[in-house]
């Protein structure tokens, strides 16, 4: 029995290693937001960002955001970037990196236009540095 | 319960001998539980049989009480379940577009999306 228990607690740790993404406020962004008509959701496994060396891509693009949209999400990431290590922000992006956490790096991306809104959070091994050389290599 | 110590203590030697009955070793143990064996003649029988009562629960334990087996089996279900959903979320690969799944590669969008954002920091 308490092999049992042992197992379901190492399962359970799993499970909330896998959703280290709960307990911040972005994900009320991504829960009230991605139903919205103009909304796009893409949510990615350790399985799919293998080749990235990340384990969770979850992004949320809005097209022609309202003001309230702005201003809601907006206001979660803000609630975030309390607790971040590295803040890089601009008028038009801000890219916040959270604190680390077993060897896992936890980063928020926001970037707002006219045209687009773009959160993104991602956790993985890698570095800010390798995931900016490796999106910006894809480019070239 | 016959309360004559000499036939209990006849009942013993014959259990160390090995010529009692299974009913009537149950007889003596639960005799010797009992205030009447309290004579210091019984310490070997009642020490012998707490030995053996001890050694053979040990040797089988009560595996399949109904609680046990569904306790077992409700353990092995959230086992189960939690596994399964670790392997789902480690590959999940979605696309939601207004709350609705869609089939799209969500690779190719994280990849938009991202060199996108490493753009806008880079100018």
């Amino acid at each position: 029995m308490k092999r049992l228990l042992l197992l379901i607690m190492i399962l359970q740790g799993l499970c909330l290693v896998a959703h280290a993404q709960k307990g911040l406020a972005i994900e009320k962004a991504f829960d009230e937001l991605a139903v919205e008509k103009n909304a796009t959701e893409v949510v990615m496994g350790a399985g799919r960002l293998k080749k990235y060396n990340l384990s969770l891509f979850h992004s949320l693009e809005i097209k022609n955001p309202s003001e309230a949209e702005q201003q809601r999400v907006e206001a979660l990431v803000q609630a975030d970037a309390e607790q971040a290590i590295l803040q890089e922000e601009t008028a038009g992006h801000k890219l916040y990196e959270l604190p680390k956490r077993g060897g896992m790096h936890f980063f928020i991306f926001y970037r707002c236009t006219s045209q687009s809104l773009i959160l993104i959070y991602i956790e993985g091994k890698a570095s800010l540095k390798q995931i900016e050389s490796l999106f910006l290599k894809k480019q070239n | 319960m016959n309360s004559d110590l000499s036939y209990w203590e006849a009942l013993a030697e014959r259990y160390f001998l090995a010529e009692t009955s299974e009913q009537e070793e149950a007889q003596l143990r639960k005799f010797l539980c009992s205030s009447y064996a309290q004579d210091s003649r019984f310490d070997e029988a009642r020490a012998t049989m707490s030995l053996l009562h001890v050694c053979r629960s040990k040797r089988r334990p009560a595996m399949w009480h109904p609680l046990r087996v569904v306790a077992v089996a409700a353990c092995l279900c959230l086992a189960f379940f939690l596994g399964w959903h670790q392997y789902r979320q480690h590959n999940i690969s979605r696309v939601r577009i207004a709350g609705q799944e869609v089939e799209a590669d969500a690779s190719l969008l994280m990849q938009k999306q991202m060199t996108e954002m490493f753009n806008s920091i880079d100018q």
